[in-house]
This record gives C-alpha cells, sequence and structure tokens, in this order.
C-alpha cells in the first residue's frame, strides 16, 4: 500500500518542479528579448539625439521634448538625459531631483571621457538598475558635447498568464491521467470481482465467452485456495518449529544449570578468544559478574597472568586432548589450594573445531594426598633406616677393634641385638599396616563375638601389665553383643589401644578395659591413668609415624603406627574411635562398632 | 697436637648420639652432644664447635631449619657441617648445596667416614 502513495508524491512534486521551472524559462527567456530591445531603443535614441537641435545647444529645450523623450521611452522607463558641454558641465538635464548624485562617479567618468558610444550597466545609490547610453558629439573635430540618457529596465512579471498555460495545461493532463488511471484500475477490479461473486452462484452459462471467464475464474480461485493451504501448513510448521525452539531452549537451560552446579570450574570460547558461556564456579574463582566476562577479551577479567597466556596459547588446531594441563594458585583462595587447569577442543557437527573449552579443578585434596603418600615413603625411611644405623655403626666399631673395654662390647653387643629387633618390630608393622590397607578388600567378616575377642586381647597384653604392675579392671557386660568383621583385626585393635594405655601408665598404676551397648552399637572403652595427651599431639595421634615432642613420650619405644593402624581397621569395620584425654590424669579411648546381629537381622 | 676440636652432635636416637661420641673421642676429638636443633643451637652459641653432625628428623627444631639458622653464623666462624639423611631426595640436596660447607651423608652411614671428613676438613686432603 505504501508504493502508490510514494509514486504519487513524487509525481506531485515532478508536477511543482515544473510549474516552477516553465514559467522561470519562460521568463528569462522574455527578459532576454526585453534587454536587447531596450539596448537597441537606447543606442537609437542616443543616436537620435545627438542630432537633435539640443545637442547643439541651438535652441531652448523645452518641457514637450522631454514629454516626446518620456513618451518613446515609455516601456522602458526614462531616468535621465543629461547633456553635457564640451566642458563637461551638464547644461541641459531632465531628471527627477538630484539624480546625478545618484548615479555612480565612474559611471560619469567613464561616459564624459570616452571618444565614442559607450553603453554600460550599473546600479544607482538608491538600487536601481540602469543602463545609460552615452555618446559625444563632434563639431569641427572637436567635442562639443556629450549626450547621456538613462533607461530603466522594465520589469516582465513572472507569473504571467502567458508562462502560466504552459505547465496549468500540464498539470492539468497529469491530474486528468492520474484520476482516470485510479478510476480505471478499481472499476476492472469491481468487474473482477462481481463475475467472480456471480459465478459462485450461476451454475449454467450460455455464451462460450461466459465459460471461459468461468474456467480462467476457477483456475484463479484453485490457486488462492492452494495458497491458502499452504499458509496454513507454513504457519502449523511455524508454531511447530516455535514448540520446539521452547523445548531446545529448556533444554539449554537445564544444561546451563547442570554446568553451573560442576565443583570445577568451566568456560567455552569461540574461535576469537572471546567467551560465550562461563559457570558460576569459574566466576567465583576469578572473582567476577557474568557480564564482566560474556564477550569481552581474556585481558578484562583474568589478571591471571599464567593462566591467560595458557588459553591464549592453545590453539583451535591442537589434536590432542588435554595435551597439556597447567597447575596455578590463585592469590584470592585461601593458601594450600592448588588448581589444574585444562583446555579441550570442542568439534561440531562437522568435525571442524569452533570452541575451546576451558576446564580448572581444585587439585588441593589429590596434591594433599601426593604429599602425605611422600611424607609416609620419607618417614619410612627415616624409621627403617635409623635402626640399620645403629646396627652397622655399632658393627663396624666392634670390627674396627675401636672398643677393648669388655663392658663396652657388651653393651655394644646389646645395642646391636636391640636395634635388630627394633627393625624386625618395625618391618612387621609396616607389614601389618600394608595388610590392613589391603584388608579393606580382602577382610572376612565373620559373627565375632565380643566376650573373645576381648579376653584374647587381655590375654596378649597381660605379660606386658605384669612386667609392669599395672591391674587391668575388666567391665563386662551381661550379655555380650556379636559385632561383624575380622576378629584378628578386630583383635589387634584392641591389643594396640590396651598396649598403650599400659606404655603411658606408670608402674603400679591402673588401666580400666569395659564394654557396653549403645543403640545399635558395641562399645569398648579403654581408660588408662597415665600422662594423658598434649592438646596439641591429640588431632595428630592417629596419623602414621606421629611422634610427639613430648620428651617422655618421645622416648618410649614405638614404630609410630600403632594407633594409625588401629584406626584403619575400625574404619574397614564401619566403626568409631575417639579419644579424650588430660594431661597428667590419663585417656580414655572409645571405640564404636556396629552389633553383628543388626547387620544380619 | 693442638687444642682437640669440638664435634657438636645432634640426633633424637640414643644410640646414634652415643656410637658416635665413642667414635670422635677416639680420635682425638670433643664431642658434645644434643638430642634436637633446638638444644644443639644453644650448645653451638655456648661451645662454638668447630664441626657438627646433625640428624634432619627431629622433634622441637629439625636439622633442616637448624642449618638454615646456624649458615649465617659461618660468615663470621666458619665451621663443618655434616647432615645425615635417611633418604636424599632431589629436592633435599638443592637447600643442602645452598649452604655454607655442608656435607650430606646417607644414613645408613660408617663412623669411620665421617671422621674422615673431618679430617679432611681440619687438615686438609691426606697425601697419597
Amino acid at each position: 500500500m505504501k508504493k502508490p502513495k510514494v509514486v504519487i508524491l513524487l509525481l506531485f512534486i515532478f508536477v511543482l518542479i515544473g510549474i516552477i521551472f516553465i514559467p522561470y524559462a519562460q521568463f528569462t527567456r522574455e527578459q532576454q528579448k526585453e534587454h536587447k530591445r531596450v539596448l537597441e531603443n537606447g543606442r537609437n535614441l542616443v543616436g537620435i539625439l545627438c542630432l537633435s537641435s539640443a545637442a547643439n545647444f541651438q535652441s531652448k529645450v523645452n518641457d514637450s521634448f522631454f514629454k516626446q523623450l518620456s513618451q518613446s521611452t515609455s516601456t522602458e522607463g526614462l531616468v535621465y538625459c543629461i547633456i553635457h558641454n564640451k566642458d563637461k558641465e551638464p547644461v541641459i538635464s531632465f531628471a527627477p531631483g538630484g539624480i546625478q548624485t545618484m548615479v555612480p562617479p565612474a559611471v560619469t567618468n567613464k561616459s564624459l571621457y570616452a571618444y565614442g558610444f559607450i553603453m554600460q550597466d550599473f546600479t544607482l545609490n538608491n538600487g536601481g538598475e540602469i543602463i545609460e547610453f552615452a555618446k559625444p558629439v563632434f563639431k569641427n573635430g572637436e567635442l562639443f558635447s556629450i549626450v547621456r540618457l538613462g533607461l530603466k529596465l522594465s520589469h516582465t512579471k513572472y507569473f504571467t498568464t502567458e508562462n502560466l498555460v504552459l505547465p496549468a495545461q500540464i498539470a492539468f493532463f497529469i491530474l486528468l491521467a492520474l484520476i482516470f488511471g485510479y478510476y480505471w484500475t478499481i472499476l476492472s477490479f469491481k468487474n473482477i470481482h462481481q463475475k467472480l461473486d456471480a459465478c459462485e452462484g450461476v451454475q449454467v452459462l450460455g455464451e462460450e465467452k461466459n465459460t471461459d471467464i468461468k474456467n480462467i475464474i476457477g483456475d484463479l480461485t484453485f490457486y488462492l485456495n492452494t495458497m491458502d493451504e499452504k499458509f496454513a501448513l507454513v504457519e502449523s510448521e511455524k508454531q511447530q518449529l516455535e514448540s520446539g525452539l521452547k523445548i531446545n531452549q529448556f533444554e539449554i537451560n537445564q544444561l546451563l544449570n547442570i554446568f553451573n552446579a560442576f565443583d570445577f570450574g568451566l568456560m567455552f570460547l569461540d574461535s576469537r578468544d572471546l567467551v560465550f558461556f562461563i559457570n558460576t564456579y569459574f566466576l567465583d574463582l576469578l572473582g567476577k559478574e557474568n557480564f564482566d566476562v560474556i564477550d569481552h577479551p581474556l585481558k578484562q577479567f583474568i589478571e591471571h597472568e599464567e593462566l591467560r597466556s595458557y588459553i591464549q596459547q592453545h590453539s583451535l588446531t591442537e589434536q590432542r586432548r588435554n595435551s597439556n594441563k597447567m597447575e596455578l594458585t590463585f592469590p584470592e583462595t585461601q593458601p594450600g589450594q592448588f588448581y589444574l587447569a585444562s583446555i579441550s577442543n570442542i568439534k561440531d557437527a562437522e568435525g571442524s573445531v569452533s570452541v575451546k573449552s576451558v576446564m580448572i579443578q581444585n587439585v588441593a585434596k589429590e596434591k594433599e594426598a601426593e604429599k602425605s603418600r611422600q611424607d609416609f615413603v620419607n618417614h619410612i625411611a627415616h624409621e627403617l633406616r635409623t635402626p640399620l644405623t645403629n646396627i652397622k655403626a655399632y658393627n663396624e666399631m666392634m670390627m674396627d677393634g675401636e672398643i677393648s673395654n669388655i663392658e663396652m662390647q657388651k653393651e655394644f653387643f646389646n645395642t646391636i641385638n636391640d636395634e635388630t629387633n627394633r627393625l624386625a618390630k618395625l618391618i612387621s608393622s609396616i607389614l601389618e599396616l600394608a595388610e590392613t590397607e589391603i584388608g579393606q578388600l580382602t577382610a572376612k567378616k565373620d559373627m565375632v563375638k565380643t566376650d573373645w575377642v576381648m579376653k584374647s586381647s587381655l590375654d596378649a597384653v597381660d605379660a606386658f601389665a605384669r612386667e609392669k604392675n599395672i591391674t587391668i579392671q575388666t567391665e563386662f557386660p551381661d550379655n555380650f553383643p556379636k559385632i561383624s568383621g575380622d576378629k584378628e583385626m578386630l583383635k589387634s585393635a584392641l591389643i594396640n589401644v590396651l598396649g598403650n594405655a599400659l606404655k603411658y601408665t606408670r608402674d603400679n598404676g591402673t588401666v580400666t578395659f569395659g564394654l557396653k551397648e549403645i543403640g545399635d552399637m558395641a562399645v569398648f572403652e579403654i581408660v588408662d591413668t597415665g600422662y594423658g595427651i598434649d592438646d596439641n599431639d591429640l588431632p595428630h595421634i592417629f596419623e602414621k609415624f606421629y611422634r610427639s615432642d613430648n620428651d617422655f613420650v618421645f622416648n618410649q619405644e614405638g614404630s609410630g603406627l600403632g594407633l594409625a593402624i588401629t584406626s584403619e581397621i575400625i574404619k574397614i569395620h564401619d566403626g568409631f574411635i575417639e579419644v579424650q584425654s588430660e594431661l597428667d590424669k590419663g585417656s580414655r579411648f572409645t571405640i564404636k562398632i556396629p552389633k553383628g546381629d543388626l547387620l544380619i537381622g | 697436637m693442638d687444642k682437640k676440636k669440638t664435634v657438636l652432635i645432634i640426633d633424637d636416637d640414643l644410640h646414634i648420639r652415643r656410637v658416635l661420641e665413642i667414635k670422635l673421642k677416639n680420635n682425638g676429638y670433643r664431642p658434645i652432644v644434643a638430642k634436637n636443633g633446638q638444644e644443639g643451637l644453644e650448645l653451638l652459641n655456648r661451645e662454638k664447635p668447630d664441626a657438627v653432625i646433625s640428624d634432619i628428623n627431629m622433634p622441637k627444631l629439625d636439622g633442616k631449619a637448624f642449618c638454615l639458622q646456624t649458615n649465617p653464623i659461618k660468615e663470621k666462624r666458619p665451621f663443618l657441617t655434616i647432615v645425615i639423611t635417611a633418604r636424599i631426595n632431589p629436592d633435599e640436596q638443592v637447600w643442602i648445596n645452598d649452604l655454607k660447607d655442608t656435607l650430606f651423608m646417607e644414613k645408613p652411614f660408617s663412623p669411620s667416614k665421617i671422621v674422615d671428613s673431618l679430617d679432611e676438613y681440619f687438615n686438609g686432603p691426606e697425601p697419597g
């Protein structure tokens, strides 16, 4: 609907321009003609004036002369006529008051000193456009007088009837054409409409012409109907697509929610290294918001220089996945937090790579595990090599004959013997620990009678208790519960704790060994009246090879593995071990193991 | 022979202290003993020994901390340090290499070797 309006508008503008320009052209042509006529007239008049009596100053110039002059220049308009004598003084002048002052001096000079006819256009000081015709009159070869005639160009009217006729005619025809064209179109459509309407009702048309039209209109209707159907089809497809899009959007949102729930950082970059997705974990790590990151260059939001260059240097053509990982720390995060960054390329459906995915995960736990493994190896090396060193050093001294004193020789042999025993014990402890750790997989789960475990543990430490004259008080329940587990392992765990209780209790002291049921748990309690455990040491006593700085504890023999093994065994049995302690009063170890009948029941 | 050289032995293991004490005495040195780095530091300041034999794994102040703390003293008063380690892993060697007049010896060590090192430090390499 818009196009015809524009065309009509353009047409009107065109007509308007025509109406303005055609009279203008006419006007200029008229003016040129007029100008030419004035020039011719002026030239002739000046010629005549030069021959007239006035120019020879032979008769007195009367008003009728000028009247005649005015009449002959009526179309142009006489402005002035001045006749100068040979001394260039105006002798005869016909001019409304003071016209001479309005004529610029240059014009006067030019007229008065010219040797022949001259003609010049100029503007009066009051603004009027003038043409001056001037001619000197010579008598006997000498200048006698100068005739000057100032004529005004008559103004032709711009919109004269003549000027307007042609454009008006053109405009009229255009308008006529428009109106005619419009109605013609409307009428033809109306015709078809009527015919279409008529055809619907009328079944039979006798004339052949009408049949043809009917056929054509029938075809038209058919095509229109087909088009209608197609439109409906397109519409339903569009709706399907829209609902499909909604499902896709929903799935994408689900996926993004999953990405955001990851406990590692994830970021996707396009081929220009601009981020189009970053998950919450990554944002938290960078301390940024989504809008700081999306579609921004890396430099603007990754302050970590190494990470930035790591991402930038990775090319999309890289074939190997995670070819090199980068370990890094963030100054903003807590110390001891290590992160591992890796990059992989994501291929699209055609197999070309256009997306970089950057993953960053916290590996502090792995690092910690690696460190504790390293520490464990170092500890074992230290613990094994210390007795070995002693054996070697003492033996070397003996062999070199450096020890001649018999008492000293005895001492040396004893040390070698003791250190050999210490080494042997240590090795069996390490083996036991290894077995326990492997035991997580191989532990036999039988029904274990708690009375058997308690009594056999007591038997095992009996000799040691006698040696230190320590009384072991037992607090047995009326009914011993059964627990599910490996009886040898459980026995060994209890012996370790009991042994420690005896070791750290002074001679002639008391140790209590009891069992009770609390809920689903069988609870063993071992209470000593020993030196107690320092608060600094308490959190570490179940660590492998942990040794207190406390001199008393330090000087006690031990592998540093006993409680570590115990805690490992209890863990295998889904139990807990807890310790409460007070310095110089003693310690209370509580071991809770789930009751076995419960498991079976 | 001039005044006996004093050697500070720092080890938490009683037997090692004992055997080194005897070995050094037999070879003309004056041994003094400390049970940990803390005690060692006190003895070092008081007795100004000519050499130190130190274990690494010790309670209170370990051998590494002891060495790092005492290294600046060597600028004014040089002395030999022999570090006895149970296990030398590459990064452990790095800090030892950075120290002045410091050797390391791996466990199980030989007492005679220690005496040889001390002799060499005080008297220069043996001829032949």
